[in-house]
């Protein structure tokens, strides 16, 4: 009997949490951005709470009401434009620059094998270099001027593009190149209807993590060295202890990154239409 | 056109150790408006014949004349993978044309009439994701035909498709073919298929892919699905059947 009974009250629970979660499954799929909306915006009221009262350091935390205040009086009266410009003109100099190089060479190497045969192993060494190591040596040979920030946000762009680029290329089909060369085609033919828009996925993919690396990089050595940019304003509020101002700045980096790479990812959305079915995606090497 | 193919050999040792994929001794002509079939166990290098006679690959020895064209222009449809998945239907379709630089203007008009005609209208802006096997080996043809070639390459068009739909696209591309007469290679290891849709069926031999047979199949034209009754298709079928049993038995360690 207790046997019995037992064996009835195991399965009944088992059944209904199969279920459940099912259930949860079902609604995190439509609505899981909702959910992590109250997470964050949950996190943002007991954060304030906290504030108000006094459990935490008005100076250290100052409330998110206060912060999102600073934010928006900033914006208005101009108070970070000529950070942002400045920061942003670095961003996307280092991403062309250093990401353009790194797209056109990594495209190269996928398609020729000699190439790759040469430069695989020099690129494989200095790749998992941290780039921001290498800072002291590019003021050495740049000196402390703006062309060594360059250099070295484009350095940080260099290699997620070319990795990428050279991933995508060498992921064609070999039989895409025969059924182009089978109706006679130039060189130029085999590039732009083989090897660019079947690389393309993967070169997307490249561009945002170097757009990623390029922005890490630009805040970092504004951090160290100058007194312009968002990461030279940021040290500097941080410096001064002017929390609120710290929080805004960051705010607004955050908001950069966030946009640049949700732009990129609308671009390959819409380049590569082909492209949504079968998401093989791309390698995500940094 | 005719096609001559003299002591052709292709040896890929130079590069690589594999022996299959390699072929010795090929002879053998082509009329002009002949459907060549080739049959031969995986590995005799039928795809490496069918890319020598293509351009894309150069034979080892021998040579390849075509009499009565200095340029002959190619057409390949592939197993699979032959339509760019990057292009829309429409694209693919147009892709051989466009790559013989004819006009966008010229080309899309073509291109339309020949979907209309072999019904893949209301498909053209279709990616290839988004169809059937069937219906891309379709548009594979499609895209063949229309650059109107002096020889059709065709490796295994039908393969990778489920039996059915391999009967509807073979009775297509002898509907197809009846109107455009081309020059065909068409490699298979599809026997009935072989039959069916070929002039004759060359048999191959492997390690190196040798001709072992050259069949006339005397099964009058137009041809249609009941040619695979035909009296002339069994006594073939079970011909090249021996031929074959060996070569497998013998790759199986069965004999």
């Amino acid at each position: 009997m207790a046997n019995l009974g037992n064996s009835g009250k195991r399965s009944t629970p088992r059944a209904s949490a199969k279920l459940n979660t099912t259930a949860v499954d079902e609604f995190l799929r439509r609505r899981g951005g909702l959910v992590s909306l109250v997470l964050v915006l949950g996190f943002l009221a007991v954060w304030e709470a906290f504030a108000q009262t006094g459990k935490l350091s008005k100076i250290l935390f100052p409330a998110p009401t206060l912060i999102f205040a600073s934010f928006f009086n900033g914006l208005l009266d101009g108070k970070y434009t000529q950070d942002l410009r400045i920061s942003f003109t670095r961003i996307i100099s280092g991403f062309l620059i250093g990401g353009g190089a790194g797209m056109v060479l990594g495209l190269l190497m996928g398609w020729s094998r000699r190439l790759r045969a040469v430069l695989d192993p020099i690129i494989a060494g200095l790749h998992p270099i941290p780039k921001f190591a290498l800072l002291p040596l590019f003021i050495i040979f740049l000196g402390i001027g703006e062309t060594s920030r360059i250099a070295m946000i484009s350095l940080g762009a260099f290699f997620p593009l070319l990795i990428n680029s050279m991933a995508g290329v060498l992921q064609i089909s070999p039989t895409y190149y025969d059924v182009v060369e089978s109706y006679g085609a130039t060189r130029f033919d085999i590039f732009r209807k083989v090897v660019w828009p079947g690389s393309l996925p993967f070169v997307l993919t490249g561009a945002r993590l170097s757009l990623r690396n390029a922005l890490t990089l630009t805040i970092g050595i504004e951090m160290v060295f100058g007194n312009k940019g968002l990461g030279a304003a940021l040290w500097l509020s941080w410096e001064t202890m002017r929390m609120v101002d710290m929080y805004s700045i960051l705010l607004i980096v955050v908001i950069l990154g966030v946009g640049m790479v949700g732009l990129l990812e609308i671009l390959k959305r819409w380049m590569t239409p082909w492209h949504q079915g079968n998401h093989r995606g791309g390698s995500e090497s940094t | 056109m005719k096609i001559i193919l003299k002591n052709i050999s292709k040896d890929f040792a130079k590069y690589t150790k594999r022996e299959v994929d390699a072929l010795t001794d090929i002879n053998f002509e082509i009329e002009e408006h002949e459907f060549v079939s080739i049959v031969g166990p995986s590995g005799c290098g039928k795809t490496t014949l069918l890319k020598i006679v293509a351009g894309l690959l150069k034979p080892s020895t021998g040579e390849i004349s075509y009499l009565g064209s200095t340029q002959p222009s190619v057409a390949f449809v592939f197993q699979d993978q032959g339509l760019l998945p990057w292009m829309t239907v429409m694209e693919n379709i147009g892709l051989g044309l466009e790559l013989k630089r004819v006009p966008s203007a010229i080309r899309k008009d073509q291109v339309i009439a020949f979907m209309k005609r072999i019904k893949l209208d209301g498909f053209q802006d279709h990616y290839p994701h988004e169809l059937s096997g069937g219906m891309r080996q379709r548009v594979a043809l499609a895209r063949a035909f229309l650059t109107n070639p002096d020889i059709l390459l065709m490796d295994e068009p039908f393969a990778a498709l489920d039996a059915q739909t391999r009967i509807i696209l073979q009775e297509e591309l002898l509907k197809i073919w009846r109107v455009e007469r081309k020059t065909v290679l068409f490699v298979t290891h599809d026997i009935d298929e072989a039959i069916l849709l070929g002039d004759r069926v060359i048999v191959l031999t492997d390690r190196p892919g040798r001709i072992y047979e050259d069949i006339r199949v005397d099964i009058k034209r137009p041809r249609d699905l009941t040619a695979k009754d035909h009296p002339v298709l069994k006594e073939i079928r079970w011909q090249i059947w021996e031929i074959l049993e060996k070569e497998v038995r013998q790759e199986l360690r069965l004999s």
